[in-house]
């Protein structure tokens, strides 16, 4: 399994801090999230910033990136300003 | 006159007389109000250096055409004075209601001279000014104080039992608000000057009414709309910041030895908001409400901002959130500045874990730190020494490599190591390791825009146009978090798309771009209203024929003068520089990029201003601003 972290305006909005879902590509992992929460739109998931394992993967080849058990990916909507 | 009330009082502490100091129009053309003005108004009162604790020193509080008008986020006002913890200008924001009230009394603004033998606060009305006695107010926390000067309709900015002892980084309050940093407080400590409150019915006139009502509606439809101050800042206020800046190596932890805190999930605006937040509270007249009211010794009290989240949290790896609100609350009451008490309070634990100073404090113990303030604000046992702020420290025990200060202000909670251009910016901020005078470039470096931290490539002339652009905005007397509207929505909203991490790529190569346009700003002599409405609206309010281009000039004008004023004070510009932890030591072994090169940065930092190799503006671009008759 692998943890899926969720910070910023997406975790606030939806309500979600956390989920445990079955290791595979990026993509696959966004399906089981939109599955488990209806509210949450694809869309919104391509917008959030993504670190794996603490390091930061954008670009599209992010979506087809395989993450195995143990893994840790973080999503978390862009922030600015303090 | 437009926009202004047209006077400023000067009040004798010493002798107790008060008068009217003049201001020229052309002066007020030059330099609009706030930071720049009051820059002029001490340079023009100094001959020579002056000691911040001395009767020399003067205080000046400072309004803009914007405060207290229609327009959003205009609450704020400025105090400038010599800083005791730099020796050097240090000018400190405030958004509560003081300002507005002492418009509605007539004035623009203060200037407060001398020392009064015994504590006084002043109280002013749109009738008289009048130097009270304060024995009674003298021992009394901010909140009490500014209860016992009582009365609806009434501002009030008060120091707490930090300024009365004189602590290097004392604050000054209105409201719930801070003038936090660089110690003015303990200024107003040393005049004994326990406060000023001020009252009464005098309006300012607005040249253009009906085109500002309809311009501030858009204004704040635009604010309202955009994510960051339409939804996140009032969502999760700057804690926001927490997650963000601990995966970008960006969140200072304990003491700045890293950039990551593995307990960031206990201390961020996440779980702020979930389990501490009782309601939004903003400055007066902000359609924002960044502020958070939270729980402290069972009173509903102001909550913590970013930085005190990092200052008091994760750089004493203290990951008690409880803890922070109570000591949020404890420093506001005393009148203490969060950053630079969460700072010297980091660095002695650090000085105690090395052996150099035995003073019990351990990292991610927090236990004593309630007591700490206490003891800080009183000025006993340990607190004596932890209330002279990490510079003198490390100069009585050593350490100054990690001595976490630039000219001995200490710097806010991002971790530069990780943001090039915010570490050139706390280098050479005028009042030292502030991130907001210091251009605030970290929201270029992943916070907003994805601009690679690690490079150096153009961030000297972005720093600079930040540095001009904010000092600007600080000037016309509105928030600095109304300038997010510079930033496209789209570049933020959508930061996977190919487009966007191509422009994010390539922004440093435009460095060269933001130089030119900063040398020739009158090829921005125009207005974008929907893109920087700051000059549009001071136009609208006082008739002054602002643009985009002579806006961030009046900025540029101002960084200028204080910089002269602070060469005149004996700043060198060896003294542009960062604690040798963050510009020799990598943040992280594998990453050889994970120091501040600041080296790489400064010499294109000071050609782009105009300034000679040691740092000092040339005369040609003195000329340039109409400064050629300031002198070092």
């Amino acid at each position: 399994m692998i943890t899926v972290k969720f910070f910023g305006l997406i975790s606030v909005e939806f309500n979600i801090k956390q989920l445990l879902v079955k290791a595979g590509p990026v993509k696959q992992i966004f399906r089981e999230v939109m599955q488990r929460n209806p509210n949450i739109s694809e869309q919104q998931l391509m917008q959030l910033i993504m670190f794996v394992n603490k390091q930061h993967i954008s670009g599209n080849k992010r979506l087809s990136m395989i993450l195995e058990d143990g893994d840790e990916l973080v999503l978390i909507s862009p922030t600015s300003g303090g | 006159m437009f926009g202004y009330a047209g006077k400023i009082a000067k009040i004798n502490l010493s002798n107790g007389i008060i008068e009217n100091y003049p201001i020229s129009d052309k002066d007020r053309d030059l330099f609009l109000g706030g930071k720049t003005l009051a820059a002029k108004i001490i340079y023009d009162s100094f001959k020579s250096k002056v000691d911040a604790f001395s009767e020399e020193n003067i205080l000046v509080i400072t309004t803009s055409p914007l405060t207290s008008s229609t327009s959003p986020c205009s609450s704020r006002f400025n105090v400038s004075t010599i800083s005791p913890l730099t020796g050097l200008l240090v000018s400190s924001n405030c958004g509560g209601s003081f300002g507005l009230h002492l418009r509605r009394a007539g004035y623009d603004g203060l200037i407060i001279s001398g020392k009064s033998k015994e504590p006084v606060y002043i109280d002013i009305t749109d009738q008289e000014i009048l130097i009270k006695p304060a024995k009674h107010l003298w021992g009394k926390n901010t909140s009490e104080t500014q209860i016992l000067l009582g009365g609806k309709n009434k501002g009030k900015f008060v120091i707490g039992i930090a300024g009365e002892n004189m602590v290097r980084y004392a604050a000054v309050i209105s409201d719930e608000r801070a003038a936090g940093r660089g110690g003015v407080g303990a200024v107003f400590g040393y005049k004994h000057l326990k406060g000023i409150v001020a009252s009464g019915k005098e309006t300012i006139e607005t040249l253009s009414k009906e085109t500002f009502k309809k311009h501030n509606l858009s204004w704040i439809y635009k604010l309202k709309s955009n994510i960051l101050t339409g939804k996140q800042l009032p969502k999760l206020g700057t804690a926001a910041l927490v997650s963000m800046m601990n995966f970008r190596n960006q969140l200072a932890t304990k003491n700045y030895s890293s950039g990551r805190y593995e307990d960031f999930e206990k201390i961020n605006g996440e779980t702020l908001r979930q389990e501490y937040l009782i309601k939004n509270k903003g400055c007066v007249t902000c359609p924002i409400q960044c502020g958070r009211v939270v729980k402290a010794f069972g009173k509903e009290v102001k909550g913590p901002e970013l930085e005190t989240l990092g200052l008091l949290g994760s750089n004493l790896l203290n990951n008690n959130l409880q803890s922070i609100l109570n000591l949020n609350h404890l420093c506001d009451e005393y009148g203490l500045d969060t950053i630079s008490f969460g700072s010297s309070v980091g660095f002695a634990m650090e000085l105690h874990e090395k052996g150099l100073w035995n003073n019990g404090l351990t990292f991610g113990d927090c236990s004593r730190l309630e007591e700490l303030v206490k003891k800080v604000a009183t000025r006993q046992g340990i607190g004596n020494e932890l209330a002279e702020g990490t510079k003198r420290i490390s100069e009585k025990y050593g350490g100054i490599e990690f001595a976490m200060n630039v000219k001995g202000l200490e710097i806010a909670a991002y971790e530069p190591r990780a943001a090039q251009g915010m570490g050139l910016g706390y280098a050479t901020s005028n009042r030292g390791g502030c991130h907001l005078n210091g251009g605030y470039l970290v929201v270029l470096e992943g916070l907003g825009l994805n601009v690679s931290g690690t490079i150096t490539k153009g961030k000297a002339a972005y720093t600079i146009f930040f540095q001009d652009l904010m000092e600007a905005v600080s000037a016309g007397g509105t928030c600095l978090f109304t300038t997010y509207s510079l930033l496209p929505q789209v570049l933020i909203e959508n930061p996977n798309k190919s487009i966007v991490r191509f422009i994010n790529k390539i922004i440093p190569f435009f460095g060269w771009l933001v130089c030119f346009l900063h040398n020739q700003s009158w090829l921005m002599n125009f207005n974008l209203k929907g893109i920087l409405p700051h000059p549009y609206s001071i136009k609208l309010v006082t008739g002054f024929k602002l643009t985009i281009g002579s806006f961030i000039k009046t900025g540029e004008r101002g960084y200028n003068l204080e910089r002269i004023i602070n060469l005149r004070q004996g700043l060198k510009g060896r003294d542009d520089t960062l604690p040798k932890r963050l510009i020799s030591d990598l943040q992280r072994a594998d990453d050889v990029d994970s120091r501040v090169k600041l080296q790489e940065m400064i010499k294109d930092y000071y050609k782009i201003r105009g300034w000679d190799e040691q740092g000092i503006p040339t005369k040609h671009r003195l000329k340039k601003l109409g400064l050629e008759d300031y002198r070092i």
